[in-house]
């Protein structure tokens, strides 16, 4: 409800003249501009693109990250051995790494893929990391006295009492993965919404520049929605009170 | 294969670190319970029952003395043999999985020779004896206090342990479901050894073959009370109170009036 009495104000404002429409365009241009490049085929391309790359980097860093944060957690060995240049690693901002892999791998899909992956790899890995290495010793003990095998205590225990975690570092790795990806796509990039939107700069278009921000804010929000659902549907008990 | 074990705590040394010093939580104890026999360990709160009971599980080792399982010739029987089923005095179900799952946890190596059918039913079985077939898909959080400790208790014996270990186990259970579940445990006598921890003098003289009244900390045997009274066992029969008046001498109180 709220959204939408923004939007009604804005337009409102807007046809009132108190903004600058070439500063600030009116809702109703922003979607006349959605509607021609739905039309040409450039929003769904700009989209396609960013959306694969986001895919392809979230995946790679899900799995990284999940397995990594896994054997972390349980493995205090493993913890004390590489956790201090993990830990120093996920300080560094992921576009700090853009240039770094536009060398390494040059300017194709790759760099923008590692940028993602970078960015989404450390909320997943932390998250299950902690929750790994914070499952209650009573549970551990448990699986002790029912002479659990170290499998059954991982899928039994470990994997299922992390799964909320996982999931709420699935879903801040997933708009890490949007914010380092438009970035990306702003600075090397001849598709996908970050470089539809600094190219709709340089031709000033402002309403494709507000198009594609809000496009992005909306995948965003339905991609996050998704997984709420998925962890809803697959780790209820994570969104329960544990008693 | 199944058998009867029984165990043997001898000279038990066990501490504890409270900051710079240690709180000895049982102090050189030994006792014994028979394969087969039904023994209930009764006294102070905080004397050491429930570090006894962890020490016989094998999830503590002790600080001196021994803890062994033996069979009906007394020979040690190996702790890898041994399948023990436990029920914390919490009823510590993994809040991920349905209640029939939960149960499933305690078939243990007994899950081996069974096929997938089989382990089903038995899961089934369980949860009916303890009232709960109807709730083996909910999930803990769903469930009341009491119902999640029956479900503690079928997992604990859905395995057929060789031990069964108690650790007030019908605390948190109301009067209907306490008498219920007595009955219940009363069935295992004689053909399982169970060891069990409780409060309720009741409770302990209707169930035990022998009951041991521990000490304050450290815990020592302060009295061991042999309940020869038949079985099924009625608790306003005249034999009945006199073992209870013997477990309240034991422990040292002093009827009022």
């Amino acid at each position: 409800m709220v959204p939408l009495c923004i939007v009604v104000l804005w337009q409102g404002l807007s046809s009132l003249g108190v903004f600058d429409t070439s500063m600030i365009p009116s809702p109703l241009s922003v979607l006349a501009a959605g509607a021609s490049a739905m039309r040409s085929g450039e929003l769904t391309r700009h989209v396609g693109i960013s959306v694969l790359r986001v895919v392809r980097g979230f995946l790679a860093a899900a799995i990284a990250g999940v397995t990594l944060g896994l054997a972390l957690g349980w493995i205090p060995l493993l913890r004390t051995l590489i956790g201090p240049l993990l830990h120093f690693l996920r300080q560094i901002p992921p576009v700090a790494w853009i240039p770094v892999f536009i060398m390494w791998f040059g300017i194709g899909e790759s760099s923008k893929i590692s940028v993602v992956t970078y960015a989404a790899f450390f909320p997943i890995l932390l998250n299950t990391e902690t929750a790994a290495a914070q499952i209650s010793g009573n549970y551990l003990e448990l699986g002790r006295a029912f002479q659990f095998t170290s499998f059954q205590v991982l899928t039994r225990i470990i994997v299922p009492g992390s799964l909320g975690p996982v999931f709420t570092g699935l879903r801040l790795g997933l708009s890490n993965s949007w914010r380092a990806l438009v970035a990306a796509e702003m600075l090397a990039s001849a598709g996908g919404l970050g470089y539809m939107i600094v190219l709709s700069r340089e031709l000033v278009q402002p309403d494709v520049m507000f198009l594609g921000i809000i496009v992005l804010g909306l995948l965003g929000y339905a991609v996050d929605a998704g997984a709420l659902r998925l962890q809803k549907r697959l780790a209820p008990w994570s969104l329960s009170l544990r008693t | 294969m199944e058998q009867l074990v029984g165990v043997v705590v001898r000279d038990v040394i066990k501490g504890y670190a409270a900051g710079s010093q240690e709180l000895r939580v049982l102090d050189g104890i030994s006792l014994r319970c028979q394969p087969g026999e039904f023994i209930s360990l009764l006294g102070p709160s905080g004397a050491g029952k429930t570090t006894l009971l962890r020490l016989m599980a094998g999830l503590d080792r002790p600080d001196h003395g021994e803890v062994v399982y033996i069979d009906g010739s007394s020979k040690r029987v190996d702790a890898s043999e041994v399948r023990v089923g436990m029920v914390f005095q919490e009823p510590r179900l993994l809040p991920w999985a349905s209640v029939a799952k939960n149960v499933s946890y305690g078939l243990q190596g007994r899950a081996k020779a069974m096929n997938r059918h089989e382990q089903e039913r038995a899961v089934r079985d369980a949860l009916e004896l303890f009232g709960l077939g109807a709730f083996s898909t909910y999930l803990p959080h769903q469930i009341s206090g009491g119902m999640k400790q029956r479900a503690a208790l079928a997992r604990a014996l859905v395995g057929e342990p060789d031990l069964l270990l108690l650790d007030e186990p019908l605390g948190s259970l109301d009067i209907k479901n306490r008498l219920a579940i007595q009955e219940v445990l009363s069935q295992f006598a004689g053909t399982r050894t169970c060891i069990m921890v409780t409060h309720s003098i009741e409770e302990a003289v209707y169930l035990s073959d022998r009951i041991y009244v521990l000490s304050d900390r450290p815990a020592l045997v302060k009295s061991e009370i042999h309940v020869p009274l038949p079985r099924p066992r009625d608790r306003v029969a005249p034999g009945f109170s006199t073992y209870a008046r013997q477990v309240i001498r034991a422990l040292g109180v002093t009827p009022a009036g």
